[in-house]
């Protein structure tokens, strides 16, 4: 390798990712669980001003790999020979994860030990010698850091400064594995040194190891590189040995390994004397308990929901407000003031590009509600023991409690779910657990809940959301059961074992970090996905297609100048929405809508914002005009005037904001039937319930469409559950592919829209036979 | 005095300090829970364990690990020591000595029927 580069590899969980951001800057994704990182990420740091390449690789145990993660990781130390590993280390567990620094020292590669979560370690009463440590291990460096808080890592660049110039100051002294093992592993290793190919290849002692270990992935190499004399005589000295010990070699080398760390563990570090309950250990007892876990998994996704739905809608309301009538109202001054008011421009850009993209952004408050939810359990070190605690589930359908993993993750965003599935060891599983997290609803999907919420349910919206998430749930563990004993022949699950990292109180900048990454990139995504869709949506809606396309006005229809439903969209969208007939939603915009929602599932929204929005002001419902009333009324306003209005709006959506968030316990409690607690109210009930222009075009259309207010109310619910079930998006799609090749992709796709389907027909026709219709 | 039997980790009890003396299973799983610091002769804690859902062990001290009934079914270990008061001190006192000493004995006689 002609440049520098510096490889961090550790277990799971122990900072890896944090110390990368800290050394490159970057802003790999952390939280406090293990499997976050499934991809190696490269940064560059500046270190006594040179450049250097660093690697943030994802966390494994051994450098046996197991599953794709852990085989990334283990390929690119192994292969691409990093000029320094830093190996990152748990203090407050370094027993543990010695086992992979001893193998790294195995490795010769030069290792400098991060001893990562120190303060950890001491609140736990653990008192470590670096010193010592660096010594027992031959005087590699041994630098203290506390990730979180950059703590230790100038001493951490200095290091690597250090042995970037002189690499023998960080050369280990190497394992003796005793009798019988070492004479065995110093023939091998004079085997394997007279070999030229293996030698520029492989450290050579560390590929006999190896070999006596049956690592899998090595032998296959070996195979590959017609190396089959070495690998004969490896497998003799096997045999011989384990005549010898009763013992098989791998154990024989895992336990002297553990054994060489309890001696170097000895002069290193101070246990406190009692072997202590931890709060960690205190805390599981009651949340991981064989009754009570389940019902606190689901309290917690309650308020997640809750505070997503409920607290975020005074923001809602205020970006809304922003949006449609200030930023609308100043396009339109905009454009009558360079003498374009009329003309197709202004249509574009207000029928356009603000309905659509605008009906997106409006969700940026709910979406940043829901990333900071999902931060808190993800930093908190609750999703391991969501896993843990949703393992009896998961077995009854076959496979265990870690699938459970990407299927939170799926709760944010599908795509990083499917990634996810990589931590699991089993194909098929891993394969199945991609299957269904796509039912997971991700926070594209929650626009829809939330406009659909709070057109037709009213007070009730937070509960449709819910209705939503715990749907996806059964649907995923559904199609699970079955597809595991029709396509697997119910082949039993990979054994589960799982680190449980210890809680923490959520650090206010981890959460605000992330919730920011995640906001940001779906402001990316309305600025370039969603924005382009809307244009071109809009061209399809603005271009009349057929010979009797008419105007609104009834003549002949021409660009910028024709009903909705004569337009190109509106054309083929009428063409298929017989399909979704039987589902109450056969109109032509709701199809329509659900065809651009392939791209992604916030478009749904977008769509549905341009359609009824321009449907509303040509053909204007006596509700729409009560809803859009204020943007024609108030012509005169001046922009000092909108500016303090947009201030004085937001600290009254503060203040909103709070009561709402007070309001979950109310809430909470009067679930249990027959409690009333009273919920607070600072406004003086002053909130008004302003239905917007979008929610209210909603409730008239699907109203109309499927006859009666409450087959509406049918419809709108049977339409949310197509939107939870059918292909989440075009990124998710390839996302797929990417991971489970072609076939299976198509098969998702195929699956997910005819259930989506089906299911959309039994809630509508379900509901209208037992009477809701 | 050395009447403990191996039995499963499935049937420990919470506050049972156990060695791990055989694993059974494919290479592959033994290596993996080796990786993880549930190598045999290894002393763990159990933390929880309801006979239904995974159970939560303290290896190598520190590490906190939940395993699957499953998995914890094909391992066998002796009882070492029992705290019922898990804040309680371990190591202390004749009776764990006592049942380390055995647990060790027994370990080494079932080492010499191998051979
Ligand atoms: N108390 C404490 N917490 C830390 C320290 N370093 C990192 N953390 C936290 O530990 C958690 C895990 O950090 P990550 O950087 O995501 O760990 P990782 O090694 O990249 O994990 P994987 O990618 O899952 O293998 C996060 O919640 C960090 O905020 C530290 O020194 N002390
Ligand atoms: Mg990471």
């Amino acid at each position: 390798m002609s440049s520098l580069t510096i490889a961090l590899a550790g277990n799971p969980n122990v900072g890896k990712s944090t110390i990368f951001n800290g050394l490159t800057g970057a802003r790999q994704h952390v939280g406090n669980w293990p499997g976050k990182t499934v991809e190696k990420k490269e940064g560059v740091a500046q270190i006594r001003g040179k450049e250097i390449v660093v690697v943030d690789l994802p966390g494994t145990y051994s450098l046996t790999a197991y599953s794709i993660e852990e085989i990334i990781a283990r390929d690119f130390i192994v292969n691409e020979r990093p000029s320094v590993v830093v190996s990152v280390v748990d203090a407050a567990n370094l027993e543990r994860n010695l086992y992979l620094v001893a193998q790294l020292i195995e490795l010769n590669v030069p290792v400098i030990v991060a001893l990562n979560m120190s303060d950890l370690a001491k609140t736990r009463g653990l008192k470590i010698d670096p010193a010592a440590l660096s010594m027992r291990l031959g005087g590699i460096p041994v630098i203290e850091t506390v990730g979180n808080r950059g703590l230790g890592l100038t001493e951490l660049k200095d290091a690597i400064a250090q042995v970037v110039e002189n690499p023998a100051a960080a050369a280990p002294v190497l394992l003796d594995y005793g009798r019988p093992l070492e004479g065995k592993i110093k023939a091998l290793e004079a085997i394997i040194t007279t070999n030229t190919a293996l030698r520029k290849k492989y450290n050579a002692r560390w590929l006999a190891v190896k070999l006596l270990e049956n690592d899998e992935g090595i032998i296959e190499a070996l195979q590959a590189a017609g190396q089959s004399a070495l690998l004969k005589e490896a497998e003799m000295v096997i045999e011989e040995l384990e005549a010898v010990t009763g013992e098989d070699t791998e154990t024989l080398i895992a336990d002297r390994r553990y054994a060489l760390i309890g001696e170097v563990i000895g002069g290193v570090l101070e246990r406190p004397r009692a072997a202590v309950e931890t709060q960690s250990d205190k805390i599981d007892r009651i949340v991981t308990h064989r009754i009570w876990g389940v019902p606190i998994f689901l309290l917690l996704m309650w308020v997640v929901f809750q505070f997503t739905a409920n607290v975020s809608a005074p923001f809602l309301d205020w970006v809304d407000m922003l949006i449609n009538e200030t930023i609308m109202g100043w396009a339109f001054s905009l454009t009558g003031a360079l003498g374009l008011g009329g003309t197709w421009i202004e249509a574009l850009l207000t029928d356009g590009i603000i309905a659509g993209v605008g009906a997106v952004l409006v969700f940026v408050p709910v979406l940043m509600f829901l990333y900071f939810a999902l931060a808190v359990l993800e930093d908190s070190g609750y999703m391991a023991r969501a896993a843990f605690v949703m393992d009896r589930v998961m077995r009854a359908i076959g496979l265990h409690g870690k699938s459970f993993l990407p299927m939170i993750v799926g709760f944010g965003c599908t795509v990083p779910a499917v990634y996810a599935t990589r931590t699991l060891e089993n194909e098929d599983d891993r394969k199945l657990t991609g299957f269904l997290a796509t039912f997971m609803s991700c926070g594209a999907r929650l626009p829809v809940y939330v406009v659909f919420g709070a057109a037709f349910f009213g007070a009730n919206a937070g509960n449709l959301t819910f209705a939503m998430y715990i749907l996806g749930i059964v649907i995923a563990l559904i199609t699970g059961f079955v597809m595991k004993r029709v396509v697997y022949q119910s082949k039993p699950p990979a054994p589960f074992v799982m680190e449980l990292p210890p809680y923490r109180v959520p650090t206010a900048r981890g959460v605000f970090t992330q919730m920011w990454e995640r906001s940001s990139s779906f402001l990316r995504k309305a600025g370039t996905v969603i924005l382009a869709a809307s244009i071109v949506l809009w061209l399809l809606l603005a271009i009349p297609l057929g010979a009797d396309a008419a105007a609104p006005d009834g003549r002949d229809a021409g660009f910028n100048n024709v009903r909705a439903e004569d337009s190109v969209f509106g054309t083929l969208s009428g063409a298929i929405a017989p399909v979704f007939a039987p589902a109450g939603f056969g109109s032509w915009e709701a199809a329509g809508s659900l065809v651009t929602g392939f791209i992604a599932k916030e478009v749904v929204i977008g769509t549905m914002g341009q359609i009824y929005v321009d449907e509303a002001e040509a053909a204007p419902t006596d509700e729409a005009v009560a809803a859009g009333e204020e943007v024609e009324e108030e012509p005169g306003t001046t922009f000092g005037e909108d500016v303090g209005n947009i201030i004085v709006s937001f600290g009254e959506a503060a203040v909103l904001t709070v009561q709402e968030t007070i309001n979950i316990i109310p809430r909470t409690v009067n679930i249990i039937p027959g409690v009333e607690m009273p919920e607070a109210d600072f406004l003086g009930g002053e909130e008004e319930e302003d239905t917007t222009e979008l929610e209210a075009a909603l409730t008239a259309a699907f109203t109309a469409s499927a006859g009666s207010e409450q087959a509406g109310k049918l419809a709108a619910l049977a339409f949310n559950v197509f939107v939870l079930l059918y292909v989440p998006c075009m990124v998710a799609v390839a996302a797929m592919r990417q991971e489970f090749g072609a076939r299976w992709m198509w098969y998702q796709i195929a699956y997910t829209t005819a259930l989506a389907w089906l299911a959309a027909v039994i809630v509508y026709q379900g509901g209208k036979l037992v009477g809701l219709g | 005095m050395c009447d403990r039997h191996l039995m499963p980790l499935s049937m420990a009890a919470p506050g049972d300090t156990v060695e791990l003396v055989e694993i059974r299973g494919g290479r592959r799983f033994r290596q993996r829970l080796a990786d993880l610091g549930l190598n045999t002769g290894t002393s763990v804690r159990v933390i929880q364990n309801d006979h239904t859902g995974p159970l939560i062990l303290a290896v190598k001290h520190d590490a906190r690990l939940a395993l699957g009934q499953g998995a914890a079914h094909r391992i066998q270990i002796l009882p070492i020591h029992h705290t019922s008061k898990q804040d309680e001190p371990p190591g202390r006192g004749i009776q764990h000595e006592q049942f380390n000493h055995c647990a060790r004995r027994q370990s080494q006689c079932r080492q010499k029927h191998h051979l």
